[in-house]
C-alpha cells in the first residue's frame, strides 16, 4: 500500500495530541516546555506533508520559520525557568500562580 | 518499502513521545529521561521529513531541534541538580483526567475525519506526483530562492527575532533573584510557603 498525505497528517495529528496531553497533564515545567516543541514539531511535520501534497516548497520556508521561532523560544524560556527556579526553588508549575490571586 | 520505513518510524515516534509525556522511571532523573526520549523523536520526525523529499529540513532538524535546543534543555537540567522528584506530588486530579479524555477525544476525532475517505478522497490515496523539477525540490538552492525572495520580510523579521531573544535571555538568566525588585505579593506568597503554610498556600486557586 502506499503511504498517503493522511499518513503523515495522522501522525502529526498524533504527536500534536501527546504534547498537549503532556502540558495539560505534567506539572513539571520542564516538561511542559518539551511539550511545546513537540507540538511544534507536529505542525512542522504537517507543513511540510502538505508541501510535497502540493509540489510547493513555500510549506518548507515556513518550516524554517517555526524552527527558528522555536530557538529563540527555548532560550527565552530557559532562562525563565531558571529564573523561576531560582526564586522558587521549584518547578512545579502549580506553585508559580501569584497572577491569578 | 516506503510503507516499512513510515510505519517504523511513525511508531517509533509516537513511542519517544509517549515517553516524554510518561516516563518509564519516576524519580528526580525523570526530566532527563524526557529529554533523551525527545531527542529521540526529533530523529525519527527527522526521518519523516526525509522521506517526504524535505532534506535541507531533515538535517535542519537534527541539527537546531536534537543538537541546539535539546542540549539546552539538558544543559538546564543538569545545571538545576534537581534533588526531589517534581512528579511524585502531582496527584491525578478530576481536571488532570478530564483534560486527558478531552485530548484523546479530539486526537480521535481528527483522525478519524483524516481516515475517512470521503473527506480526503482526492488527496488522501497519494502524495502526489506533480512535483514540477523533482531533482531540485527540497534542495538548498530552491529554499534559498524561495527564502530571500518572496519570504524576505519574514527572514528579515527573523533575524530581529533571534537577536531580541538573545539579549532577552540574558538578561534575565544573568539577573540575581536576591538583588531584583520583587513585588509585595510574591514576597508574602514565598514567605508563607517557606513557613509551614504551604499544604494550604500552595493549593491557592480556588
Amino acid at each position: 500500500m502506499t503511504i498517503g498525505l493522511s499518513h503523515y497528517l495522522v501522525l502529526a495529528a498524533l504527536l500534536f495530541g501527546i504534547g498537549t496531553l503532556g502540558v495539560l497533564v505534567r506539572r513539571n515545567v520542564l516538561v511542559v516546555f518539551m511539550c511545546i516543541e513537540l507540538m511544534l514539531n507536529a505542525v512542522n511535520l504537517t507543513f511540510i506533508a502538505f508541501s510535497r501534497y502540493r509540489g510547493t516548497m513555500d510549506g518548507h520556508v515556513i518550516s524554517f520559520f517555526v524552527m527558528a521561532v522555536a530557538a529563540a523560544e527555548a532560550a527565552v524560556g530557559l532562562a525563565l525557568i531558571l529564573h523561576l527556579f531560582r526564586t522558587r526553588k521549584s518547578l512545579n508549575v502549580d506553585e508559580a500562580n501569584l497572577m491569578r490571586h | 518499502m516506503e510503507a516499512f520505513f513510515f510505519y517504523l518510524f511513525a511508531s517509533l515516534a509516537v513511542a519517544t513521545a509517549l515517553a516524554v509525556v510518561f516516563p518509564p522511571m519516576r524519580g528526580a532523573r525523570a526530566p532527563i529521561h524526557s529529554a533523551i526520549a525527545l531527542v529521540a523523536c526529533f530523529f525519527c520526525v527527522a526521518a519523516t521529513y526525509a522521506m517526504l523529499q524535505a532534506h535541507l529540513l531533515a538535517v535542519l532538524q537534527v541539527l537546531v531541534y536534537a543538537g541546539a535546543i535539546m542540549v539546552l534543555f539538558i544543559f538546564v537540567i543538569m545545571l538545576l541538580n534537581l534533588q526531589t522528584d517534581e512528579t511524585a506530588r502531582t496527584e491525578v486530579g478530576f481536571v488532570k483526567v478530564l483534560s486527558g479524555l478531552l485530548v484523546l477525544a479530539t486526537t480521535a476525532g481528527v483522525i478519524g475525519f483524516l481516515r475517512n475517505d470521503d473527506v480526503l478522497l482526492p488527496i488522501s490515496k497519494q502524495l502526489v506526483a506533480q512535483v514540477a523539477h523533482p531533482e531540485t525540490y527540497g534542495s538548498i538552492e530552491e529554499i534559498g530562492k524561495l527564502m530571500l525572495s518572496e519570504y524576505l520580510f519574514a527572514f528579515e523579521l527573523t533575524s530581529i527575532l533571534l537577536l531580541a531573544s538573545i539579549v532577552g535571555a540574558v538578561v534575565i538568566a544573568k539577573r540575581d533573584p536576591r538583588s531584583t525588585f520583587m513585588p509585595e505579593a510574591l514576597k508574602q506568597q514565598l514567605y508563607r510557603e517557606r513557613h509551614g503554610k504551604s499544604a494550604s498556600g500552595r493549593k491557592g486557586g480556588a
